[in-house]
C-alpha cells in the first residue's frame, strides 16, 4: 500500500486508460506489458479523458498517464508555419504519440494540449498507409516526432524501429526524428539510413538543468551523438529554442564550442537554429498552466501571433551563434528560422 | 477547504464526530455541517440533489486550487468476496442513465485499492452480477470488471467539476451491500463509514498538505504595489496586463519587486499627468526589470 508520508505522487504511468476500439491491437498488449503493476481502465475514446476540463497540466506532469488509442481520420499533417522546414516543399508531421515523458519548461505542447497525460496511438500501420498515399503524389520530408520525444519511448514502443524498416525501402521519403533522449542501448539497434534524420537538440547545461526537467544532460546527449556519429547515423544538430539570459552570449558560445571539439563537424549533416518562439493562443494557456515559470512569464513581445524575444534581441541571438556554429559547419548547411518567414 | 459530500444523515454522523463538525443553519435547502477547514454537505440521495446541493454550495464557497472535493459514502458490490467496509478509491464513474463517463484524476499515492461506480438513477436488485444496460448500447453486459453501484456519484462529478480540477475530486466508496435486497440499517452504515474514517481523513489531510503548496505568484503586498504602481502610471487596461507580465517575471527571476517598485516611484513625481508619461516609465520599468 503507498504511503503519502513516503512520497506524495503516483509513480509514471501508474495508470493506463485504454480505449475500447484499441484493446485487441497487439502493441496495446505490448504496451501493457510493460506496466504490469498498473491500473487499466477502460474508455470509449481517448478525448474523454484528454479533453477533459479544467485539467492541471502541471501537476499532471508529476504523474502523467498513458491513453493508448486509435488513431482515426487524419494521419498525417502539413507543417505550421513556426516549423523549420529545411527548404523541402513537401513538409509534413505526424504524430502517433501526443505529449512527452520530459518536461521542458519553455515545451508548446502544454499550450497545445489540455493535458499532460500521453497518448500513444496503437495503429501505427494507418499512419504508414496514410504516408505511403503522400509517397505517390510526391516526395515527402516528413517529421515523426514534433508533439513528443519518441526516442524517450523507444524502450516501450519500438517505433523509431518500425519507422526506420518503413523508411528504409522508400527512398522518397525523408524522415525526420527529433529528440534529447540518450539511450546508447537503443543506439546499437538502429540501423544508418540516409533518408533517416537524427536531430539532437542540445541546450548549454544550465538551460538544461533549471528548464527541461528529466532530460539527459548536455553530456549524456554529446555521448550519445558522438556514438551515433561513429554508427554511421545521419545526425543534425538543433540548437534551437535558444533562451535568453543575462549571460546567453557566454553560455551558449561555451556550448557550440563544447560541441565541436566533441564532434567531427564534417560528420554532422546540418544544424538549425532559432530563438524561443510559440503562438500567442498556445503561450496564454502555458502561462495558465505554468504560473510560477519565470520562462514562460518572460514578458515576450507579441509578432502577428507569434510571441518571441522581439526582433532585436532575436536576430542578435541568432546571428551571434550562427557565427559561432559557421567557424564549424558551412553556411549552406546551416538552418535559421526567421520570425518572417 | 475540504467539502466532503455524503448522501444521508446515517455516513455523516461519524464525519461530524470525528471533526466536531456544527451545524450552519444558513443553509436552508441542505444540511450542512461545519469547521474552520471542513464543509460537509448532506445532499440526500439521487444525482439530481447531489449535484444541486453541490453547485449551490460551491456558488456560495469558491474552492480554490489548494480546496478538496471528497465524496464519501457506501455503495453496492459486484463482487459477494469484496468483505462489507471494505473501501475503494473510484478511478472511472459511470451513469447508467446517460452511459456517459468522467475521470477523476488519481495523481496522488494511496493507501485504497481502486474500481469503476456505475450510478444509478434507482436502488438496483439483482441476481447476479450483471446488469443490462438500456437499447442506447445495445443492451450489451457491462465489462465483467468488477464494479461499484452509488446513487450520486456522476451528478456529484458533474457539478463539482465546473469548480474544482479533476484531481482534486476523491471518490471513497464502502461496500454495503451486494445488489441484493439486504437489511442494511442506519447504525451498520454508520458503522462502515466509522471503520474507515481514519485512514481516509489521515491520506486526505496528506493530500491538502501537497496541494497547499499551491501559492499565487504575487503576495498580498505585491498586489497592492501593483495596483498602486497601475494608478500612478495612468496605465490602460492593455498596458495594465503588459506591467503585470513584467512583474510576474521580475518575481520569478528575482524574488519579491516591493523595494525596487517603491524606489522608482519615490525617484517620479507621480500620479503621471499624461499616458505618454506613463508609457515613459513603464519602458524605463522595463529597463530596470529585464
Ligand atoms: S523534449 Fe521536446 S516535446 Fe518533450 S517536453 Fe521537451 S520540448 Fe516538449
Amino acid at each position: 500500500m503507498n504511503n503519502l508520508s513516503s512520497y506524495s505522487y503516483n509513480s509514471f504511468f501508474s495508470h493506463i486508460y485504454v480505449e475500447k476500439d484499441a484493446m485487441a491491437h497487439p502493441n496495446t498488449g505490448k504496451i501493457l506489458s510493460r506496466f504490469p503493476r498498473a491500473v487499466c481502465i477502460e474508455i470509449n475514446h481517448y478525448k474523454d479523458v484528454f479533453c477533459r476540463g479544467h485539467q492541471n497540466y502541471l501537476l499532471q506532469k508529476k504523474s502523467p498517464s498513458l491513453i493508448l488509442a486509435v488513431k482515426r481520420n487524419t494521419y498525417v499533417y502539413e507543417g505550421a508555419p513556426v516549423c523549420q522546414s529545411f527548404g523541402n516543399r513537401h513538409f509534413y508531421y505526424t504524430s502517433s504519440v501526443m505529449n512527452c515523458f520530459y518536461d521542458c519548461e519553455y515545451c508548446y505542447l502544454q499550450g497545445m494540449y489540455p493535458s499532460a497525460n500521453i497518448v500513444i496511438f496503437v495503429n501505427l500501420e494507418d499512419i504508414f498507409l496514410e504516408t505511403e498515399k503522400l509517397l505517390k503524389k510526391f516526395p515527402v520530408y516528413l517529421c515523426i516526432s514534433y508533439d513528443t520525444d519518441l526516442l524517450a519511448f523507444e524502450n516501450i514502443l519500438e517505433y523509431v524501429k518500425k519507422w526506420q524498416a518503413f523508411a528504409e525501402s522508400r527512398p522518397d521519403l525523408t524522415v525526420e526524428l527529433r529528440t534529447k533522449s540518450a539511450n546508447l542501448g537503443i543506439l546499437n539497434q538502429l540501423t544508418p539510413l540516409d533518408n533517416f534524420i537524427f536531430a539532437w537538440t542540445l541546450s548549454p547545461d544550465v538551460i538544461q538543468r533549471a528548464y527541461e526537467h528529466h532530460t539527459p544532460s548536455f553530456e549524456e546527449r554529446i555521448s550519445c551523438i558522438e556514438k551515433a556519429l561513429d554508427k554511421g547515423l545521419r545526425v543534425r544538430l538543433c540548437f534551437d529554442p535558444l533562451i535568453c539570459r543575462k549571460d546567453w552570449q557566454s553560455l551558449y558560445a561555451d556550448m557550440i564550442r563544447t560541441a565541436f571539439q566533441r564532434l567531427p563537424a564534417d560528420k554532422i549533416n546540418d544544424v538549425s537554429l532559432g530563438v524561443f518562439r510559440v503562438s500567442r493562443d498556445y503561450l496564454k494557456q502555458m502561462r495558465k498552466q505554468r504560473p510560477d515559470s519565470a520562462i514562460i512569464q518572460y514578458p515576450y513581445e507579441n509578432d502577428r501571433g507569434v510571441c518571441h524575444y522581439g526582433r532585436k534581441l532575436s536576430q542578435e541571438m541568432i546571428s551571434y551563434t550562427y557565427n559561432l556554429v559557421k567557424e564549424f559547419i558551412p553556411e549552406k548547411n546551416i538552418y535559421v528560422w526567421k520570425e518572417t518567414s | 477547504m475540504i467539502l466532503i459530500t455524503t448522501a444521508l444523515y446515517c455516513e455523516a454522523l461519524p464525519l461530524i464526530q470525528y471533526f466536531h463538525l456544527k451545524k450552519d443553519t444558513a443553509f436552508a435547502k441542505f444540511q450542512v455541517f461545519k469547521n474552520e477547514d471542513i464543509v460537509l454537505l448532506i445532499t440526500k440521495t439521487g444525482t439530481v440533489q447531489a449535484a444541486i446541493g453541490t453547485a449551490s454550495l460551491c456558488s456560495l464557497i469558491t474552492p480554490t486550487l489548494r480546496d478538496i472535493f471528497l465524496n464519501l459514502g457506501v455503495c453496492g458490490s459486484s463482487r459477494e468476496d469484496d468483505p462489507a467496509g471494505s473501501i475503494f478509491l473510484c478511478n472511472k464513474i459511470m451513469d447508467l442513465e446517460t452511459m456517459r463517463c468522467f475521470y477523476p484524476d488519481i495523481l496522488f499515492a494511496h493507501p485504497f485499492k481502486e474500481r469503476w461506480v456505475l450510478t444509478s438513477p434507482k436502488v438496483i436488485n439483482t441476481d447476479g452480477h450483471q446488469i443490462s444496460l438500456p437499447p442506447l448500447t445495445g443492451g450489451r453486459p457491462i465489462s465483467p470488471m468488477p464494479y461499484l453501484i452509488d446513487m450520486e456519484a456522476s451528478g456529484l462529478y458533474q457539478a463539482a467539476s465546473y469548480f474544482y480540477q479533476p484531481h482534486q475530486m476523491f471518490f471513497l466508496k464502502v461496500v454495503s451491500d451486494y445488489l441484493m435486497n439486504t437489511d442494511i440499517t442506519p447504525d451498520k452504515i454508520t458503522g462502515l463509514i466509522q471503520k474507515n474514517i481514519d485512514l481516509v481523513m489521515e491520506w486526505i489531510s496528506q493530500v491538502q498538505d501537497e496541494l497547499s503548496k499551491i501559492r499565487p505568484v504575487f503576495t498580498m503586498e505585491e498586489e497592492k504595489y501593483t495596483v498602486k504602481l497601475t494608478e500612478a502610471l495612468q496605465l490602460s487596461s492593455s498596458m495594465e496586463l503588459k506591467l503585470r507580465q513584467l512583474l510576474k517575471y521580475s518575481k520569478l527571476k528575482e524574488g519579491s519587486f516591493t523595494d525596487r517598485i517603491r524606489d522608482f516611484m519615490a525617484d517620479k513625481t507621480l500620479p503621471c499627468k499624461t499616458k505618454s508619461e506613463g508609457k515613459k516609465y513603464f519602458e524605463q520599468l522595463k529597463q530596470l526589470f529585464l
